[in-house]
């Protein structure tokens, strides 16, 4: 956790998780409780409009009947007054007379049938608005009602109809025509009976028995012209397919034909954004009764319920998530002990105090673990303790030690008459097993030596230490490097019981005639640089490392220097050392080195730089191997 | 005195007139509608008066069953339109009309059918409705051709008696009654309905017309009128939303039950019959002399006239 992240306790993660997945399930239950309700609430709802829609349709048909009752009793007894005018003229008054809702009446026969030079004859009686009736006998040239759709229509049929609304004579109401054709005894057309109905009772019945206090109804006719509708312009101007074709609205057109097709059913449509639901049926003139019912008509018992189980829902998961997050932290005080112990812990403090806990199961077991731990981990650190103790005992130790071996080797150089030398040692560990010695000036000679002990560390610090000692005996005295060798090599054989042998490269070199006196025990070559700069390397008689067998038979050799020639000793620490890619530094590279150096260094410059040489060769690879350079430059 | 009762409904002019205004009575061959939209904005909009004339406006009743040429008889009108070939017919009995403008090139007559028809054919021995007042003359020319004989139903209008199923057809203009089917039913499928131009049958229809004694004695009248006219149809073309405020202005005044979609779908029918089909413009043309004899030999083989309509004073 980084210091920017918010703390956030268990409880509370978990309370939210609990909520977010009841709340889920919730809404699920409540889409799929609105679904089943939409679906209930909608059938109920339909039944409710269709019932109220059957009653008004009820109603309006017992008008419709009585008028056609009428019509169609009185079409039948006709012909048997054909030629009574008097008769004739009553009967359409009297028509009129008996029911408000019938506003005139007409008796219309067929050209020249009551009279042979009468062409037209049409006897119809209106009532005005005052209520007066007034009979007239009508039919011309310009009235010719054989082409009028009243007449022709159950001319042509040879039934009753009803005729499509039209205004009234006054134009202050809208009527429709019922017409009945007349038939003789031999079932000849002889004419039309006719009764106009008023329609402004339509509206009052339709919305009298509308399903919802805010539905409408509507009349339309069998073409579709609105008979009745709560905007007055639209009233037989318009079509219930008018607006459909003005939106080209393909779909709203389909239905508006279905719902004429007849029968009763429901449908609905979308109107200025919000759902309307239609319950039509077909009346038995043709027309069509609908009611158009809102939203909030057919379901607003779904809003309520809805309503309600929101906000017990909502109240409800308010609830369940403060108890769930106080039943949490109860149940995980412990697991939050253990966390602050834990925390402690990790701060460095491990004896804090892990809480005995009262739970069982997994918290029990997170407390014993945590215990367990805690006990490990305090042994560990005291092994820690002790083993880091020990460390740094050995190492201070080991410090002395290396103080102590480099004390052995020669410290302190500076320019002779007529050469000049120095000589390192990087050990590979604290203390290690190479050595080099010199002596300056026993008469004319210069005595050095190199050696490097097998093995490293300690051992071969003491083998080193051991060697370097050998040569205090023959400080005083003027021996030849072979006799040096073979001596120290008995001394060394006599108390060696582990095997161990050292390399040893001894040299007296006459400062005066430049002759070169060495023996090599087993050493590394020599490096020579002549005056001019080449480097070679000096041959010489391999012989045995030394600390092997006693009285070994060493055989010492001669060379001769020249005088300004400068000479390099080393152990194999610099021939062998490695870089990554393990390879060798070797000696090529070496005498290439050899080859380059400078006329004017100095035997520590020398030094200096073939160290260097081998660092940046080893290119940062761990030294494996203690290295030991020394030099002598000779004055020309 | 059987014709003395006639409605004419007269239109109150919107302006005053001054003393010099030549007065015209002029009359649409049918109620007020989207179709004489041309003339009633060169009325409203002062084109008529801009040229001098007072214009009076008349339309006959709805429920009458006179048509135009009653009241061109009875010298209550100047000027007035009427369809080409019923106006053939009248010439031929009477010898005094003109057509002094011919502004449909393309008649719109059609037939819409209870029963899928491929053509009129199909309606051998079914019922037909039709005008009373005429205007089924193509129909006619149609079934002589192919020999065809329907029962014919003559009514003021038709529709009701189709919707009615008391007819199995029924002949209507393209901007008229069939606008009227389709607001009734909802739709009209195309294979219920055809149009007697795709049949072959293609002639012109509506046209402006007067009295030779009228254009005599009143020939710069005349010329004003139809220059005020063409330019009533030419603002209808451009501005076709205040076109259709001007008609339902006059159908209110009139009466008339209808609906400003239904006017709309007229008016857009109407200046299509007027459009020539390879300018794309409405255009005036004067009656092709060869369409003209060949509506003179359907005429005279079909009895409606006894000898051909003398094109040279027929057409202006």
């Amino acid at each position: 956790m980084t210091s920017k992240q918010k703390f956030t306790s268990f409880a509370s993660v978990l309370s939210k998780n609990i909520i977010r997945r009841t709340a889920l399930v919730f809404i699920i239950a409540l889409v799929a409780v609105t679904i089943v309700s939409l679906i209930i609430v909608y059938n109920q709802s339909s039944q409710n409009a269709r019932s109220s829609l059957n009653n008004s349709k009820l109603e309006i048909e017992k008008v419709l009947s009585s008028v056609s009752s009428i019509a169609d009793a009185f079409a039948m007894s006709l012909p048997q007054f054909l030629n009574n005018d008097e008769f004739i003229e009553e009967l359409t008054r009297d028509v009129v007379n008996r029911d408000d809702k019938i506003v005139s009446c007409a008796i219309a026969y067929e050209p020249f049938l009551h009279r042979a030079d009468q062409e037209y004859f049409m006897v119809m009686s209106n009532q005005d608005t005052t209520g007066m009736i007034t009979t007239e006998v009508m039919g011309s040239y310009e009235y010719d009602y054989f082409y009028q759709d009243w007449y022709q229509i159950p001319k042509l049929t040879g039934k009753s109809y009803w005729n499509e609304p039209s205004y009234s004579v006054s134009g202050t109401s809208t009527i429709a025509s019922y017409t009945v054709p007349i038939f003789d005894i031999d079932g000849i057309f002889i004419g039309v009976f006719r009764m106009d109905l008023d329609l402004s009772w339509l509206a009052d019945i339709a919305d009298q028995f509308k399903p919802y206090e805010s539905a409408i109804t509507l009349i339309v006719s069998k073409s579709g012209t609105y008979v009745t509708h709560v905007e007055r312009e639209r009233i037989l101007n318009e079509t219930i397919y008018t607006g459909p074709i003005e939106k080209n609205d393909s779909k709203r057109l389909s239905q508006c034909i279905k719902m004429m097709s007849g029968g009763l059913g429901s449908t609905s449509y979308p109107a200025d954004g919000r759902m309307r639901y239609v319950v039509y049926t077909s009346l038995e003139n043709g027309w069509t009764i609908m009611g158009i019912c809102s939203y909030n008509d057919f379901f607003s018992a779904v809003t309520t319920i809805n309503l309600l189980l929101f906000t017990i829902a909502f109240l409800g998961l308010i609830i369940l998530y403060i108890s769930s997050k106080k039943i949490i932290k109860r149940l995980t005080k412990s697991i939050t002990e253990v966390t602050y112990s834990a925390v402690n812990m990790s701060r460095g403090n491990f004896h804090a105090r892990i809480p005995n806990t009262a739970a069982n199961g997994e918290i029990q077991q997170l407390e014993l673990s945590m215990k367990y731990l805690q006990n490990t981990v305090n042994e560990y650190f005291s092994l820690l303790k002790t083993a880091t103790a020990e460390q740094e005992r050995i190492e201070s130790e080991l410090a002395i030690a290396n103080s102590i071996q480099m004390s052995f080797l020669p410290r302190k150089f500076k320019k002779n008459p007529g050469y000049d030398c120095y000589g390192a040692i990087s050990p590979a560990k604290e203390v290690g097993g190479d050595l080099f010695y010199v002596r300056k000036e026993l008469g004319k000679y210069l005595y050095f030596a190199v050696g490097d002990v097998s093995g490293k560390g300690v051992p071969a610090a003491l083998f080193m230490a051991v060697t370097k000692s050998s040569f205090n005996f023959f400080k005083n005295a003027d021996f030849h490097p072979q006799e040096i060798i073979y001596k120290i090599n008995n001394i060394i054989t006599e108390n060696n019981s582990d095997g161990m042998f050292v390399t040893l490269f001894s040299a007296r070199v006459n400062l005066e005639t430049m002759e070169m006196d060495f023996c090599n025990g087993g050493h590394n070559p020599l490096v020579i640089v002549n005056p001019d700069g080449t480097a070679r390397y000096l041959h010489a008689l391999p012989n045995l490392a030394v600390g092997l067998f006693p009285d070994f038979p060493y055989e010492g050799e001669t060379v001769q220097l020249e005088k300004g020639c400068r000479i390099i000793a080393y152990t194999d620490g610099v021939s062998e050392a490695e870089n990554k890619q393990k390879d060798l530094y070797g000696e090529d590279r070496l005498l290439e080195f050899a080859s380059n150096i400078p006329q004017e260094a100095t035997a520590k410059e020398v030094v200096d730089s073939l160290f260097d040489s081998v660092h940046k060769f080893a290119n940062g690879n761990d030294q494996n191997d203690d290295i030991t350079i020394f030099s002598v430059n000779f004055d020309k | 005195m059987k014709r003395i009762l006639i409605f004419i409904l007269l239109i109150a002019t919107s302006f005053s007139l001054s003393g010099q205004d030549k007065k015209v009575r002029f009359m649409p061959q049918w109620f007020a509608q989207a179709q004489f939209a041309g003339y009633y904005v060169a009325k409203e909009k002062g084109f008529y008066a801009a040229e001098g004339l007072d214009v009076e406006i008349l339309h006959m009743s709805s429920t009458t069953t006179n048509n135009v040429l009653d009241y061109v008889e009875e010298g209550a009108v100047d000027i007035f339109t009427n369809e080409l070939i019923s106006s053939m017919i009248a010439d031929a009995k009477v010898g005094n009309l003109v057509n002094i403008l011919q502004t449909g090139q393309e008649s719109g007559i059609m037939c819409v059918s209870r029963i899928p028809i491929n053509s009129f054919v199909d309606l051998q021995g079914k019922r037909v409705g039709r005008w009373k007042t005429g205007f089924a003359e193509i129909a006619e020319f149609f079934c002589k051709d192919f020999n065809i004989e329907v029962d014919w139903v003559n009514s003021i209008q038709a529709n009701n008696l189709f919707l009615a199923n008391a007819i199995d057809a029924m002949l209507c203009y393209s901007y008229s009654e069939y606008i009227s089917l389709l607001f009734a039913k909802g739709r009209i499928p195309n294979e219920y309905q055809i149009r007697f131009s795709d049949l072959g049958y293609s002639f012109p229809g509506d046209g402006l017309y007067t009295t030779k004694q009228y254009l005599e004695s009143n020939p710069d009248v005349v010329d004003k009128f139809i220059k005020a006219t063409k330019k009533g149809w030419s603002y209808a073309v451009a501005n076709r939303e205040e076109t259709l405020d001007i008609v339902m202005k006059f159908i209110r005044e009139n009466n008339i039950i209808t609906n400003r979609p239904m006017q709309q779908k007229m008016l857009e029918e109407v200046l299509k019959l007027q459009t020539s089909a390879d300018s794309k413009k409405i255009e005036y043309r004067r009656i092709d002399k060869d369409t003209f004899y060949m509506l003179n030999d359907y005429l005279m083989q079909l009895g409606y006239i006894e000898s051909p309509v003398d094109y040279n004073t027929f057409v202006r």
